[in-house]
């Protein structure tokens, strides 16, 4: 009874969604950030629902096995726009789906989905050693599978520290969509940089909505969202509400955001190398070109000119990095 | 008698706590766990190294600095009280105490320390 109470109180709730975003739809799924019927989190552990929005290419299904496994039982998929992401009307409207699956999930109407993976270590134990490290003493080895970390020198002050290596995206939220880098980290601090596969091709997306992208990443989420309220505005955002908004930025953001060149996927391995790993995933926010956009925006804020969609490919600028 | 029993009573108590709390949660636990959900989220990336990995304690060279200095003072004010009636001894006690902290000093000296960055 009781249980049943809680369940019937959870499911009044926001739905939460994280969502895998493929070709197309990224702006569309952002906007689902503004349906007070839906929750977007940022890890499948807070979700309930997986919302795969367009169809994700083959090289990245078991990425997606691999987050679909990580949501938290009861679970429950919906594929969104597969076919008609490129079509005239939209995808259609997926929030009254999400909020039906959510309820049924929550009151126990609906069966979790079983994993798609196997559930075994991807590297079992086969450890030697005093300690089952398989390496000499308290360095190296390969505990299950995996080679342990070893000291490197560190780019920011020369202090020998584990190199620690990894795969990131593509569905890792902030980042664009179907980024996929190979990472090493010391610390906090990205060392060197690899990327395996570059961001799915997404309609061209105005600066407010890449300051929004930007604002979100930085950990700022209620000004990202009047910022998206902005971008989606129709017609176009009161010219008094988009000069509020810029002095307000222009209070919080640091200046150092402002008035940086424009950024190009070909530039990561030298760009991201050095960085805080916080300043890398805002710089990788809004790609292309996220700091371009916010100052591009802040000065003149009340011109119509940074309003209007920009191209979403913007030329490299050889030797201007830092 | 009567402190030795409520003694033994709080830490029956305890104990039945610390044995029977975990197996609650256990059966109150629902989640099956998975391989794949003990695994990081990377966004369906996958970590290349092991978790056993050592950070570096970098705030290292200040903790030293801070021990050799704020240690001195520490003991030095009521050293300080009793200095005039212990005389030479504490003297003595005082100065050992201060080359022991100065060796400090020196290594940290020589690992940069005081060098400005």
């Amino acid at each position: 009874m009781a249980v049943r109470a809680l369940g019937q109180f959870a499911a009044a709730a926001p739905v939460a969604v994280f969502p895998a975003v493929g070709p197309g739809l990224r702006s569309h799924v952002e906007d689902l950030a503004l349906r007070a019927e839906v929750e977007l989190v940022e890890t499948p552990r807070h979700a309930n629902v997986l919302l795969v929005a367009g169809t994700i290419p083959a090289e990245h299904r078991e990425a997606l096995a691999r987050v679909h496994d990580q949501l938290p039982n009861p679970r429950a998929t919906l594929r969104w726009g597969a076919e008609a992401g490129r079509d005239e009307g939209g995808p259609g409207d997926p929030v009254p789906r999400l909020v039906a699956l959510g309820r049924e999930l929550l009151l126990g109407e609906r069966p979790s989905e079983a994993p798609l993976l196997a559930d075994e270590p991807p590297h079992p134990w086969r450890g030697r050693g005093d300690h089952g490290q398989g390496g000499e003493g308290m360095m190296g080895g390969t505990p299950y599978g995996r080679p342990m970390a070893m000291t490197g020198d560190d780019l920011r002050d020369g202090l020998a520290l584990d190199r620690l290596e990894f795969t990131i995206g593509p569905f890792f939220p902030h980042l664009p969509p179907g980024l996929v880098l190979r990472l090493v980290l010391q610390g906090d601090v990205v060392q060197e940089t690899e990327v395996v596969s570059g961001p799915y091709p997404q309609p061209p997306a105005s600066p407010l909505r890449r300051i929004s992208r930007l604002l979100r990443a930085t950990g700022a989420p209620s000004l990202a969202e009047r910022a998206l309220r902005l971008a989606v505005a129709e017609p176009e955002p009161a010219a008094r509400q988009v000069a509020a908004f810029s002095r307000r930025l222009r209070q919080a953001l640091p200046p150092a955001l402002e008035n940086r060149e424009p950024l190009a996927i070909e530039h990561l391995p030298h760009l991201l190398p050095g960085m805080e790993w916080g300043r890398a995933v805002a710089t990788l926010a809004g790609l292309p070109a996220p700091l371009f956009a916010l100052s591009a925006f802040a000065p003149s804020p009340i011109a119509p000119s940074p309003i209007a969609p920009q191209p979403d490919s913007t030329p490299p600028s050889e030797g201007s990095w830092p | 008698m009567l402190q030795l029993l409520t003694l033994f009573l709080v830490f029956a108590g305890a104990a039945t706590a610390v044995l029977l709390l975990p197996v609650v949660a256990g059966a109150l636990d629902r989640r099956p766990r998975s391989a794949p959900q003990g695994a990081p989220f990377l966004g369906g990336g996958t970590p290349a190294t092991h978790a056993w990995s050592r950070v570096h304690v970098r705030y290292y060279t200040m903790a030293l600095v801070f021990i050799a200095f704020e240690m001195e003072m520490m003991f030095m004010y009521p050293w300080a009280v009793v200095f005039v009636a212990e005389g030479a001894k504490a003297m003595a006690e005082m100065g050992m105490f201060l080359v022991v902290l100065s060796l400090g000093i020196l290594y940290g000296w020589r690992e940069g320390v005081f060098r400005w960055q």
